[in-house]
């Protein structure tokens, strides 16, 4: 309601300022465009600056608003025959060599 | 959009009140010269879509003159410089005036009620559309 009283006090006060200054000086010295020019800069440059804003605060809530991503869980700690066996698999499908086997094997036991 | 438009009425009312005799929205005859206020804008992209406020928040000179003698709508920016677009094509009905003209690759066309100074100009091209919505009294 304010802001309209506002609008309607601003009108009111630019056209009875308007109407009084009939004889309003020319301030310019030169002309360039206005309503493809002057009006259409502006316009576009205060709509570009909006556009502008609201994405930005679009992109401030979105990061506010998402969920913080769950931590992974934690791989369930495996026993010395589960990775003795899981090597097993590794070696019998050739996926380390016979070295690599012995010395993974070795390192499980070891930590036992 | 559609309620303020209305909410310059009362400062016609209350300008048309203050206004010498003889001098009314009856004025309004596409030959007197006129002083118009703008009060609000929407502007519309393709992509980004539609912003709309109040004329002050897009920075835009507080008066536009309308000559009809010179064929001419211009206006001061806040640097001083005189600002013009010359009028192309006008015509007056009945109830309306209606100016049009182009500039920069953009067409525009501005319409004033006859009966109660309304103004709406329009403004589109290279994908930027832009309506400003005002009032005009005789100068």
């Amino acid at each position: 309601m304010s802001i309209k009283t506002n609008t309607v006090n601003c009108t009111a006060a630019a056209l009875l300022v308007a109407t009084f200054s009939l004889s309003m000086p020319a301030l310019a010295s030169e002309a360039g465009a206005f309503i493809g020019g002057v009006l259409a800069t502006k316009v576009i440059g205060n709509m570009n600056r909006q556009t502008a804003a609201q994405e930005q605060q679009a992109a401030n809530s979105s990061r506010q608003a998402a969920p913080a991503p769950a931590p992974a869980p934690a791989p369930a700690a495996q026993t010395p025959e589960q990775r003795i066996a899981q090597l097993d698999k590794l070696a019998a499908g050739g996926y380390i060599t016979p070295e690599e086997y012995k010395a993974k094997k070795k390192a499980i036991i070891d930590s036992m | 959009m559609r309620n303020k438009i209305p909410s310059i009425l009362p400062a016609l009312g209350l300008a048309a009140m203050l206004l010498p005799a003889g001098v009314s929205a009856a004025g309004l005859n596409g030959k007197a010269s006129l002083v118009c206020a703008a009060v609000d804008v929407i502007a519309c992209a393709n992509g980004p879509g539609c912003r709309e406020g109040s004329a002050n928040s897009f920075d835009l000179p507080q008066f536009m003159f309308v000559d009809f003698k010179k064929q001419q709508i211009h206006a001061t920016d806040e640097t001083g410089l005189n600002v013009v677009s010359p009028i192309k094509n006008s015509e007056i009905t009945e109830q309306q005036i209606i100016l049009q003209g182009t500039e920069n690759h953009r067409g525009w066309s501005a319409t004033i009620d006859k009966a109660n100074g309304k103004m709406t100009v329009v403004s589109s091209g290279q994908g930027v559309s832009f309506m400003v919505f005002g009032a005009c009294t005789t100068r």
